[in-house]
């Protein structure tokens, strides 16, 4: 039989639509007896995905450089790209920032804090540089299927990949499509 | 009614000449997405979302078409499915419009639209443009970042319940939801009825007092009336858990038509008043917590001695006056004595066919919020205003001439140039009355009636003035005062008031919406009050009560 790979990973999210694909419960083991390999995920050991896989799964919004390279990296990677939730469909919760600058929001995250004391702004390389504007995934790359919800109700991203592993284009209407 | 043919999907068929397509689609069943358009509010077709399409690639709104013969319309081709999306992206992609951290997500005309239309992303980058929220009105939140700028506000506001606060300042993308000129929605002369609030279909304008008590959907709904004025408005109750979450008013109430005030949409969410939850008896001058049996014993006893006079406040339900009544016979009094010898000859409605409106001594956006609105509403259908009044009245400024009390005859007598004058009024001093008399018949009076079931006091007999007895037994929710020289006082009252400590025995009872029972209007309209919330567990009602002292 031949393995669908899936990978996902996260950029300026919460994790918590990675909770619901863990919140597939029984339904993950069903998907990988149907044939699906998690390739890569942060939940994960691994977390690079090989060259190529089946399924990209991308949570949260494009927030820093690093995360454009992400999102690059994975669309290259995946023959389909699924953006869930709506940080990574809509720019989401994460577009906040959006109406300060850079600078005043590092400023009051990292010095202003009412809790912080002596608080710096880190520099690390590691760490990547904000954009001027927080954006959706599908501002950066091609996006080929959306699954908004904040998070996305783990029926929804079960109904998605079971849709794509059996062949069929998902279309998410009624209780699976929801924004909040 | 004249009948045309016209051409829906194909089919051919007659509709009534003078309606819209919406509404005639509407009526066959026909699902058409709509934003801007509100089955209670003159249509304006701002949105785009109902557009149909009466010729290949012509698109027009379908609130603000009316049916033609011969019209042939599409109301489900490509074309139509594509133009309904690309509206809603284009109002998705203005402002913010993300849904997760909305309160009123899940209660969204906007987001459900979404939904129908399987809006899965957005197609147009979003506009990051930061928007004011103006926090400064008592009851009323205003986003402008979730505001669509479909007007809806500014039809109730003006054209439904006539204060004409709101409108739109600048034009295109910059145009802004404004109160007044461009102050404040607190600061401004908004008297905080809510419809506005009542026909957003988004989260721009929402209540503050209902704010995260949970959505319309989760919650039940009760239809009932309002009983804390004689107009007896139609109030729709959505309560979650014994608690009340909002308050809207019943379009379908002929006597407010939706239109509530503040006292009656945001009164009972802003109530912090203490409620008494167990009766008490004075033990060694103190108020101490009983049983009922105990208080109800005691109280039967003080009735016994056949020396006691009632009170009872005309805001309570018929039967319970009634009930009242047969306890206490003719030694019964009304709190909110008065006398009205003009009568009532007019309706509210026909406020609205009037040409000359006299308002005599009365606050109306103060007091009577919905009579003044209906009041409004006709000044913008150019009836004549002319405002008696000492003091200062808010309908002042909208008035063509003003009169102190004095000169009350004077305002008559202009008002009786008019063809159909209507007198609003609410004293019953004698100066008032006399000369009202004299014009009995020559105009429509409507007496503001002082508590909400006042004409129902009157219909089962219950009358004013008594003879002072020793012991005194007062059954109304709010007691401030006792009357001076009394030996016991019996209170069957709801909440904690300077008063309560002076009583001898306390009788918990409810509040209007735990209450049930008939009222009847200012205009003589008998309606149902139903019961919405359970009261506190040691809280009886006024009839249970009652009936325990009847021995019943």
């Amino acid at each position: 039989m031949k393995k669908i790979t899936i990978a996902t990973d996260w950029l300026d999210g919460c994790s918590g639509c990675h909770m619901s694909i863990l919140d597939m419960d029984e339904r993950l083991v069903e998907l990988i007896k149907m044939g699906v390999e998690l390739n890569a995920t942060p939940i994960t050991d691994f977390k690079e995905p090989s060259e190529e896989v089946d399924i990209g799964i991308l949570e949260g919004a494009v927030s820093t450089d690093h995360h454009i390279e992400v999102v690059k990296n994975m669309r290259n990677k995946c023959k389909l790209l699924v953006a869930i939730g709506d940080c990574a469909v809509f720019g989401g919760i994460v577009t906040m920032r959006n109406y300060f600058p850079v600078e005043e929001l590092l400023r009051r995250g990292y010095i202003e804090t009412e809790s912080t004391v002596d608080g710096k702004i880190p520099t690390s390389p590691e760490i990547g540089k904000h954009t001027k504007l927080v954006k959706a995934v599908n501002q950066i790359v091609k996006v080929d299927f959306y699954i908004p919800g904040c998070p996305p109700r783990a029926d929804a991203i079960y109904y998605v990949l079971r849709e794509l592993v059996e062949g069929r284009k998902p279309l998410l209407v009624g209780d699976l499509l929801r924004y909040d | 009614m004249a009948l045309v043919n016209i051409k829906i999907n194909g089919q051919t068929t007659q509709v009534e000449e003078g309606k819209t397509v919406l509404e005639v689609l509407k009526e066959m069943g026909i699902d058409v997405p709509v934003l801007c358009y509100h089955p209670k509010l003159p249509s304006i077709g701002a949105c785009r979302m109902c557009v149909v399409e009466t010729r290949p690639g012509v698109l027009q709104a379908s609130c603000t078409l009316p049916v033609s013969e011969g019209l042939e319309i599409q109301t489900d081709s490509q074309t139509v499915k594509k133009a309904r999306k690309f509206v809603l992206s284009l109002i998705f992609s203005e402002r913010n419009h993300y849904c997760m951290y909305c309160e009123m997500s899940s209660n969204c005309e906007l987001q459900d639209l979404g939904y129908s239309l399987g809006m899965d992303h957005f197609e147009l980058p979003t506009y990051m443009t930061k928007f004011p929220v103006d926090t400064t009105h008592e009851y009323i939140l205003l986003d402008h970042n979730r505001c669509i700028l479909c007007r809806r506000c500014i039809r109730a506001c003006s054209e439904v319940a006539g204060h004409n606060v709101l409108g739109i300042s600048q034009r295109g993308i910059d145009s802004m939801l404004t109160a007044d000129l461009n102050v404040p929605l607190g600061e401004s002369s908004c008297v905080s009825c809510g419809l506005c609030v009542q026909v957003c279909p988004t989260g721009a304008l929402t209540d503050k007092r209902s704010a995260y008590l949970g959505t319309r959907k989760e919650s039940e709904l009760v239809k009932t009336i309002c009983a804390n004025c004689s107009v007896g408005c139609g109030i729709e109750v959505y309560k979650k858990a014994n608690n009340i979450v909002q308050i809207l008013g019943d379009w379908e109430n002929p006597i407010n038509n939706g239109v509530l005030c503040k006292l009656g949409r945001y009164e009972p969410l802003s109530d912090v008043r203490e409620r008494i939850t167990q009766p008490m008896i004075k033990k060694n001058g103190k108020l101490e917590p009983v049983k009922w049996e105990e208080a109800i014993d005691r109280a039967k006893e003080i009735l016994a001695e056949g020396e006691t006079a009632g009170y009872i406040s005309a805001s309570l339900p018929l039967e319970v006056l009634s009930k009242f009544k047969d306890l206490l016979g003719d030694n019964v009094g009304l709190l909110e004595n008065t006398s009205n010898p003009v009568g009532n000859s007019g309706k509210l409605s026909d406020i609205l066919n009037a040409d000359k409106i006299v308002v005599i001594g009365v606050d109306l956006d103060k007091n009577f919020g919905v009579v003044g609105s209906f009041v409004k509403r006709a000044i913008f259908n150019d009836s004549e205003l002319i405002v008696v009044d000492d003091r200062t009245n808010s309908l002042s400024k909208f008035a063509r001439l003003l009169y102190q009390m004095k000169d009350l005859d004077k305002a008559i007598g202009n008002a009786l140039t008019g063809n159909n004058p209507v007198i609003i009024y609410s004293q019953t001093d004698s100066s008032i009355i006399d000369s009202l008399s004299r014009i009995s018949g020559k105009a429509k009076f409507i007496w503001l009636a002082p508590a909400p079931n006042y004409l129902g006091a009157k219909k089962v007999g219950l009358n004013g003035n008594i003879i002072s007895k020793k012991n005194i037994y007062i059954v109304a929710p709010y007691i401030d005062k006792l009357p001076e020289g009394i030996n016991k006082a019996i209170l069957q009252t709801s909440y904690y008031t300077p008063a309560v400590k002076s009583a001898d025995i306390i009788l918990p009872s409810p509040i209007w919406l735990e209450e049930e029972g008939t009222y009847i209007n200012l205009e003589g309209v008998e309606q149902r009050l139903t019961r919405v919330l359970t009261p506190p567990k040691d809280v009886r009602s006024n009839i249970e009560i009652l009936s325990s002292l009847l021995g019943r």
